[in-house]
């Protein structure tokens, strides 16, 4: 078909046009959610003040707001033990699989990954709260670690894989000219080299544990008389007391809800731009 | 094979660990098929392809089908991939071709934001601001004029329905969508584009040409997005609005799987078949989400591989 070089060009600028336009709109819903945020949570935040970080969460009735202190440790406590489990793992994996990408338990190990992320997280939760869970009796803040830990295990090991995809060949060459083995590059040369983005890498998966709720569903429990009962007793997380309160129909519980989240807003958004610092620092 | 002492070392301290973490994920599977096995024991295949949720105190007269819930999953996350899709295109088209660095740059930094935002937030949002808004500003509109339409024909009473769903998931998947695309458009090999402006294309042809060449990445892409949307849980389970009917309306309310389980678990553990089903549910989730993700990686590889040749 015959078109004109006029209705080419009038259509490829109206198609520019459309598609930058579309990609800007996109960005609103971010720009409304930081709104109401800000708009919804500041209130609460404003009114208790630092005491929103360190109380216990109000009753159904009670006339005061109060606090998300167990949430709030039960979140930092769950994703840094969920860490501390999957980095070793993913950190080793990674670096077996990027050292020798074409062995057979590499394929094997890519394999269980990818089908690992295919795992929808409320089905992680259903499956600790069958083993662990129903075995301890109660629900605790080692068995939501550990839901956390299998669903950050894919991601963590995709941020690790691509830093060290990452090292220049020249500077494997040089390390193996030096007669070094594998084990002694990674420990001499790459985790040297690499530390920037390995550590984006480790944070962006505390982040990603801090902010997810699913898995923690039926694993965690939800503490609301103390602060922290150990870890083998039940706990508290942020998103999860988000997600409950917004389904109560208190008024009382929305407030706390949207405090919590510009809480969970903030420490998301500084522990994102940190890594983002990390990362710009990385040449090689 | 082995170079030396110390790659034996490694292989050998990595053999456990992805041993352990196939296991884990055998037992999961495992798990979850032996405790829905009474459920399908009871019902048999009826438990997927009824519609009800009645439990009882006396385990004879309770009976449960969970149709409606997996219909109203996949509708809700292809409806979610329709809307993310066209987004993702026009972002990675701006971000890669169109968009001069200083003016991408922040706008990708955003979509990167957007893209591990909690999702119990965008959920929250979801419920207060889209919601109501769409209520209003779309739902009544098209109900009003174009209520004959069967995907119009309900009124909309909360804003809670499919349809909120479903653009909620499609605002929180799109990044992820995107970076696929992204990956892949990078891979294409330059003599195409090449190609295509020495014939005398505009931009916009071009990209017509780069976007075709990408086809199996941009299904691939949906599979994978739709499989994420299909498993995700706090998002649809704030704006779904919860309630157990089959129904192709876009305004009504629905449970998907997910959000039956996040709302039905802790009272299904006092009936002796309702928790059962409740697995049947996770199985049945599990396997359609591994199947799609297994179908996207295939494409991806299959696609990567014949590019570079």
């Amino acid at each position: 078909m015959y078109r004109s070089m006029t209705s080419r060009k009038v259509r490829n600028y109206i198609m520019v046009i459309v598609m930058v336009a579309v990609s800007f709109l996109y960005v609103t819903p971010l720009i409304s959610i930081i709104y109401t945020a800000v708009e919804r949570g500041g209130a609460v935040l404003v009114e208790t003040g630092l005491k929103f970080l360190t109380d216990l969460p109000p009753t159904p009735l009670s006339t005061s707001v109060g606090g998300i202190a167990p949430a709030l440790i039960g979140s930092l406590l769950a994703s840094a033990l969920a860490i501390l489990i999957t980095t070793p793992i993913a950190f080793l994996m990674a670096f077996y699989v990027t050292e020798f990408p074409r062995h057979s338990l590499s394929r094997v190990c890519e394999v269980v990954v990818r089908a690992f992320s295919g795992v929808p997280s409320i089905v992680v939760s259903m499956f600790i709260y069958s083993t662990v869970v129903m075995s301890m009796g109660t629900q605790s803040l080692l068995a939501g670690s550990l839901a956390l830990a299998i669903v950050t295990l894919p991601y963590t090991y995709v941020y690790f894989t691509s830093a060290f995809r990452s090292i220049p060949e020249s500077l494997r060459e040089a390390a193996m000219s030096l007669g070094m083995n594998r084990v002694r590059a990674l420990i001499h040369v790459y985790v040297g080299v690499l530390r920037r983005s390995l550590l984006t890498g480790l944070l962006m998966s505390y982040v990603r544990a801090f902010g997810d709720t699913a898995p923690l569903l039926f694993t965690m429990g939800f503490l609301m008389n103390a602060v922290f009962a150990g870890v083998l007793q039940q706990s508290n997380a942020v998103p999860l007391m988000i997600f409950v309160y917004a389904l109560s129909p208190y008024e009382n519980f929305h407030r706390v809800a949207w405090g919590a989240t510009l809480v969970l807003l903030i420490i998301y958004l500084a522990l994102f731009t940190v890594s983002r610092v990390l990362v710009r620092g990385v040449k090689l | 094979m082995f170079f030396s002492k110390s790659d034996k070392l490694l292989f050998y301290s990595t053999l456990p660990l992805i041993v352990g973490v196939l296991g884990i994920l055998l037992i999961l599977s495992y798990m979850i098929l032996s405790q829905s096995w009474p459920s399908f024991q009871r019902f048999g295949f009826a438990v997927l392809t009824t519609s009800a949720w009645s439990p009882s105190d006396d385990p004879q007269r309770e009976f449960y089908g969970l149709a409606a819930p997996i219909a109203s999953s996949l509708y809700v996350s292809i409806l979610s991939v329709l809307v993310s899709l066209p987004i993702s295109i026009c972002l990675t088209l701006t971000l890669i071709e169109i968009l001069p660095k200083y003016l991408g740059a922040p706008l990708r930094y955003v979509t990167e934001v957007m893209g591990g935002l909690p999702t119990v937030i965008y959920g929250l949002w979801g419920s207060t601001t889209l919601a109501p808004f769409l209520r209003d500003q779309v739902m009544k509109p098209l109900h009003d004029y174009l209520g004959f339409i069967p995907l119009f024909s309900c009124r909309p009473l909360t804003g809670h329905s499919m349809l909120a769903a479903s653009i909620t998931l499609a605002v929180a998947t799109t990044p992820y969508v995107t970076a696929l695309l992204i990956e892949g458009y990078y891979l294409i090999p330059s003599k195409y584009k090449e190609g295509a402006y020495s014939l005398g294309a505009t931009d916009y042809e071009a990209y017509k040409i780069m976007m075709g060449i990408l086809k199996p990445y941009v299904i691939a892409a949906s599979l994978l997005g739709f499989s994420r949307a299909l498993s995700e849980t706090t998002i649809v389970a704030l704006t779904v609005g919860n309630s157990m009917k089959l129904s192709l309306c876009l305004f009504d309310p629905a449970y998907t799987i997910p959000s039956l389980i996040a709302n039905q678990f802790e009272s299904a553990r006092l009936y002796e078949y309702a928790l059962p089903t409740l697995f049947a549910g996770a199985l049945t989730l599990l396997l359609i989400s591994l199947a799609a993700s297994y179908a996207g990686i295939r494409l991806v590889y299959g696609w990567r591989e014949r590019i570079h040749v």
